[in-house]
Order: structure tokens, then C-alpha cells, then sequence
């Protein structure tokens, strides 16, 4: 993976980004685990504990994201295409077309 | 190959049946370790020296102990800190989920894609987990049934492999109908298989009904939380990844379940980012 991580101090760190390997403590124990999603809360800990870098995974540049969500998105059409007429399956397609468009506009 | 008859073929039962019997997940030292997992009161020490009999069994404890999903501030590094910190529940979901993962190898000789499944059963397991924790109910349990759901698929390509390949094949067809094709050629679903082998294996009698209706939470019988949980995670697992090898279209998600559980959008819009990560984090432990 170190040819699509990048080594980045906290400070610099945003909601979103991904960490590329687990984050041990002294002891040695996992504080986030690689493929974490950062978001606010866990960079308050990343700052708390003192993490002077993290190596999160390299950014998807825009086409890559927008080819990212117009594959879920697509998939998701297609999984609940029968459901057009189903008011429960709306409501859980809304909320995974959310999800998988999360971070983006 | 022999071509596969329209009718459930009693032969095929009957091998079934018997190659059923032969599927053993749990060794003799995984056996006495549940057994004393039972035991009130346990002998914390006797589980432990009896659990570092089986190495290749403490070093997954060891790995799954570390994993984030149980959440200890320290590296784990003996078993009995491991037995000790997860509790006997916990430990007990652990020992049972990497036996049954480890009995079928990522690569069998039928055409189903282990892989894959094994990947939706792991986010199922932590979908349900993470449920039944929001609702207040045994996450252990819970694991182990999503692990277990689909079992009967792992049984069947094991035990007729050709002809559960040509089944696999016209289901890809023919959307929707992979329970249906299994009645029609085999005369028994994978649901009804995984039910009998888990029963088979002397597990708990809810994670059997749970393998045999989690599809059909709603057929006329007393409605069970177990059955509902995994029923949501299992959904929920068919929308959350693309791997290009989920069915045509999603499994129907049941209202009636939904208002059984006493489950808000809210509660599993808040889940799915957990979900998604754990399930990463537990596929990399469990199967490897």
C-alpha cells in the first residue's frame, strides 16, 4: 500500500481521509485500525494522544470518486429497480444512496 | 457432468445428507472448550490450557482479541488476558466463528465464490452485533448467527459441488431464485441445510431457525429477534458493498420486522459507517 499512502502531520489531517495502517499506542494496542474513514471525533483523539503523523491513503482525485459513486449508484438502481412501489425500500435506498455518496456533492 | 433433472432427486438428498454428518467444524479440543465454556461455574484456567493445546486456535483468540471491533485499550498477548478481558460470551463467539470459518477454506472445488460469501457473512455477523447492541440484546449471539446465516451454501458446494455449480450458474440467469432452484434440484434449500448441520453440531436451536428463515421473517410462526436482527444486517450487507457479485436485486426488507425491533432510520443511518468499517476490520482478522 506505501505507493497510495502518504505521511501527513495530524495537523494537516481531514474528516474523510483514510488511515492506511493500524495506529498503535506505547503499549502497542490498535488505537484506530487501518481502513478507519477519519471523522471529527477521531482526530480529537489522534490530537489528544499526541499523534505527531498518521499515513492515511492517498486521496482519490475527483474522477476517481465520481467513477466510485456512479458504480454504487448505478448498482444501487439496479438492486432496487423491482422496488419502485415499496415505500420501506425507498426510504432504505434514500439512506444508502446517501451513504454511498457521503463526502461529496 | 450428470445433467441435473428437474425433480429433487433422492440420490442427492440422500448424499447430502450423509456428507452433512461428515462436516465436523469443530475439533475435539474445540469441543471441550465449549463444553467448559458451559460449565457453571467455568475454571477460567482449565479453558485456557486447554485452549493453547490448539496453537493455531490461541493465535486467532489473540488476533481477534486486538481487534478494534472488542475495543481494549491494550495489546492483547496471552490467552487468558484474552479469555479474561472478552468474557466468556465473547470468547465463546470468537472459538465458534473462526471454527466454522476455518472448516471451510476460501478456495473449495465447487463454483460458489467462498470468498465473497464468507466476506457477506462477516458483515452480516457485525451488522447484526452492532444492532443488537443499539437495541440492548445479546451481540454475541447475534454475531454468531450472521456468520452461520448462509451456511447451508458453504455445506452445499461442498458436499455436490457440479451440481451446485449448475445451480449457482441458472440462478446468475434467472434472477431472484436461488431457493427456489435448491427445492426444485435438491428437494431442500441452503436455509433448511444450515438449519439440520447446525443443529447437527449441537448449536443453540435459535441460530438453526435463524439459517432456515432469516429470509422469511415474516411466514406464520412466533417472531423471534435473533431472526429479525440478522434479517436487517443481511439486507443491509446486500446494499453496503459492491463487489459485482451480489444477486440482480436486493432482498425485500421486511416493515413488519422493522417495527418488531422497534428500529428508526435514524438508529440505521448512524450504523452503516460503523458497519462498513468493523466488517473491513473483522474480514482482515477472520479470514485469512
Amino acid at each position: 500500500m506505501s505507493c497510495s499512502s502518504t505521511i501527513i502531520p495530524t495537523a494537516e489531517v481531514v474528516a474523510g481521509m483514510v488511515i492506511a495502517c493500524d495506529i498503535r499506542d506505547a503499549n502497542g494496542a490498535v488505537m484506530i485500525a487501518g481502513g478507519t474513514e477519519l471523522n471529527r471525533r477521531l482526530i480529537e483523539v489522534l490530537k489528544l494522544r499526541q499523534v505527531a503523523e498518521v499515513e492515511v491513503l492517498a486521496q482519490e482525485d475527483a474522477s476517481q470518486r465520481q467513477s466510485r459513486r456512479d458504480k454504487a449508484l448505478a448498482k444501487l438502481s439496479q438492486q432496487f429497480g423491482v422496488y419502485a412501489e415499496d415505500p420501506v425500500m425507498q426510504q432504505l435506498l434514500a439512506l444508502l444512496e446517501r451513504y454511498h455518496t457521503r463526502g461529496l456533492n | 457432468m450428470a445433467p441435473l433433472e428437474d425433480n429433487p432427486a433422492p440420490a442427492m438428498l440422500a448424499q447430502l445428507k450423509q456428507c452433512l454428518r461428515s462436516v465436523t467444524p469443530f475439533s475435539n479440543t474445540v469441543q471441550t472448550v465449549l463444553r467448559l465454556l458451559g460449565e457453571q461455574p467455568f475454571d477460567i484456567n482449565k479453558i485456557c490450557q486447554c485452549i493453547e493445546l490448539d496453537p493455531v486456535l490461541a493465535s486467532a483468540i489473540l488476533r481477534l482479541a486486538n481487534s478494534p471491533f472488542y475495543g481494549f485499550a491494550r495489546k492483547i498477548s496471552l490467552v487468558k488476558d484474552a479469555a479474561v478481558l472478552l468474557g466468556v460470551h465473547t470468547l465463546r463467539q470468537v472459538v465458534i466463528s473462526f471454527s466454522v470459518v476455518n472448516a471451510f477454506p476460501l478456495r473449495g472445488e465447487g463454483g460458489l465464490d467462498r470468498e465473497a460469501l464468507w466476506r457477506h457473512s462477516v458483515g452480516v455477523a457485525v451488522g447484526a452485533k452492532l444492532l443488537a447492541e443499539t437495541l440492548s440484546q445479546d451481540g454475541d449471539e447475534a454475531f454468531i448467527a450472521g456468520i452461520i446465516h448462509d451456511i447451508g451454501q458453504f455445506i452445499m458446494d461442498q458436499c455436490l459441488p457440479e451440481q451446485y455449480q449448475e445451480v449457482l450458474n441458472r440462478a446468475q440467469a434467472q434472477a431472484g431464485g436461488l431457493y427456489q432452484l435448491e427445492q426444485q434440484l435438491f428437494g431442500v434449500d441452503h436455509g433448511r441445510v444450515g438449519a439440520v448441520a447446525i443443529q447437527h453440531w449441537q448449536l443453540p436451536e435459535p441460530l438453526a431457525r435463524c439459517a432456515a428463515y432469516h429470509r422469511f421473517p415474516t411466514v406464520e410462526r412466533q417472531p423471534e429477534t435473533l431472526v429479525d436482527l440478522i434479517h436487517v444486517a443481511d439486507v443491509l450487507a446486500q446494499g453496503l458493498w459492491v463487489d459485482g457479485r451480489e444477486p440482480v436485486s436486493i432482498e425485500r426488507l421486511s416493515p413488519q420486522v422493522i417495527t418488531r425491533l422497534g428500529l428508526s432510520w435514524a438508529q440505521i443511518e448512524a450504523l452503516l459507517p460503523k458497519i462498513d468499517n468493523m466488517s473491513q476490520e473483522m474480514i482482515g482478522r477472520l479470514l485469512r
